[in-house]
């Protein structure tokens, strides 16, 4: 039989489909969990979030629909949502730093490997590569940003720069990023420019 | 356009806006195309940076355990339950009760095709949880030990229960042997006749659990229950070692 499109399964789960989630959450589950634990450096956090991911799509409390691009980004922004949210109920702050520690990840090798998870380990690659060749102060205002979700507010109070340069100075960093990510991806052996 | 609107694309994108700030943000949202670009821009921007995340090792049973937690969350939201399922027949609406002491929250199990019953893999949860509501609600409990190892450390409890006209055999197993290749885990009713074969079960973890509708010649006292570890779902009578058994008292 062939292999159900995410999309697929997707549309069976909403129909109730209870082999069809598992199938999903089989398909996903180490890259959910490890997104959330990114986020959250917590392993019993990061279960709670993918818990809480898998009752959204259950549920249906989360729609996903394909003029929304493509299936895992949808997952891993409800993922980012869903530990956002967890963090700031538990009131904890992730330490600032991270980014660096992310360098030494990805040197385990990853045995089986379903299709996402080499472009999972491509694009981590690519985006520790890239995140690299950002200034310091680019660097952690992605990661204050995105990695943590914090208000413009408290960026601007943390970095000590003026409130309303901070979605102006994200934006900056954001588009550095993706120039080098470009760069970085057209270096590498099969890498595609299709961005 | 409402700059000062347009300023807040920021904390919308973080979800920290209140609930009637970003109903207004995306009411703002609507009209300018200014912001509507923006915000398609951050998405594209972003989409790659959740790979940023070194693999990390899910820890062990987080699958049974969140997939038990999605199953029985839908479980409360739905009264009553969905009634496509492939699931043993249901002839009222359910009313989920709490599950009573003696059944202990399992994984989902793979289970065989029986004697023409197909019990499908992630139902079985929900099947006995089935049971169990109907037991505490209509049904006769006939039956129950907790089931002792023989071989190896596995445990369980196996309950017979009466629903209407028939009779079931609840199952549930932990600590189960892994299985290689065709094997199952077959379940045994014992009289002074010998076995007769009482359900077949797979799992892919180390817990498993069946129900099985015993037909009218066996729904009959029985003396004890056995558990055993066969080298395929086609044993008439047990060839492999024996896992667990119990006498009924």
């Amino acid at each position: 039989m062939l292999k159900q499109t995410d999309a697929q399964l997707y549309n069976r789960i909403r129909s109730k489909d209870q082999i069809a989630l598992e199938e999903l959450y089989n398909r996903y589950e180490r890259l959910v969990y490890s997104f959330a634990y990114r986020l959250t450096q917590n392993s019993q956090m990061a279960e709670d979030i993918i818990q809480e991911v898998f009752t959204k799509i259950w549920n249906s409390n989360a729609l996903y629909t394909e003029d929304k691009g493509k299936f895992t980004s949808w997952l891993l922004t409800i993922t980012r949502n869903t530990s956002l949210d967890i963090l700031r109920k538990k009131g904890k702050q992730q330490e600032v730093g991270l980014l660096d520690k992310d360098a030494e990840q990805m040197k385990s090798p990853i045995e089986e490997m379903p299709e996402h998870m080499l472009e999972w380990k491509e694009k981590g690659t690519v985006l520790r590569k890239a995140i690299n060749r950002l200034k310091e102060e680019q660097r952690t205002i992605v990661e204050l940003f995105y990695y943590h979700g914090l208000s413009q507010e408290t960026i601007s109070r943390k970095l000590d720069i003026p409130l309303g340069t901070v979605k102006s100075r994200i934006r900056l960093a954001l588009q550095h990023l993706r120039r080098h990510l470009e760069t970085e991806r057209g270096m590498m052996p099969n890498g595609s420019s299709d961005v | 356009m409402d700059r000062q609107m347009c300023d807040q694309l920021v904390d919308y994108f973080n979800g920290l806006l209140s609930k009637a700030e970003q109903n207004a943000f995306e009411k703002h949202l609507e009209a300018c195309e200014e912001c509507q670009l923006e915000l398609t821009e951050w998405q594209l921007l972003t989409d790659d940076l959740p790979y940023i995340a070194g693999s990390v090792n899910p820890p062990e049973g987080m699958k049974e355990r969140v997939l038990n937690s999605v199953f029985d969350e839908a479980l409360k939201l739905e009264e009553p339950l969905n009634a496509s399922l492939p699931i043993i027949e249901i002839d009222r609406p359910l009313k989920k009760k709490s599950i009573s002491g003696w059944f202990p929250v399992i994984a989902a199990a793979l289970v065989l095709s029986i004697g023409g019953n197909i019990f499908l893999a992630s139902m079985v949860k929900t099947q006995q949880e089935d049971l169990t509501a109907q037991s505490e609600a209509v049904d006769q409990l006939l039956a129950f030990v907790n089931l002792t190892s023989v071989e190896g450390n596995s445990t369980g409890t196996a309950s017979i229960v009466k629903h209407g006209d028939e009779t079931r055999v609840v199952v549930q197993a932990t600590s189960l042997p892994k299985l290689a290749n065709d094997e199952v885990y077959q379940v045994w009713l014992i009289d002074e006749e010998g076995p007769k074969r009482a359900g077949t079960f797979k799992s892919d973890s180390t817990k498993g659990a069946v129900v099985f509708t015993l037909s009218e010649d066996m729904d009959k006292s029985w003396e004890q229950v056995a558990v055993s570890h066969e080298p395929s779902s086609d044993s008439q009578t047990p060839l492999g070692s024996v896992l667990m058994a119990s006498k009924f008292e």
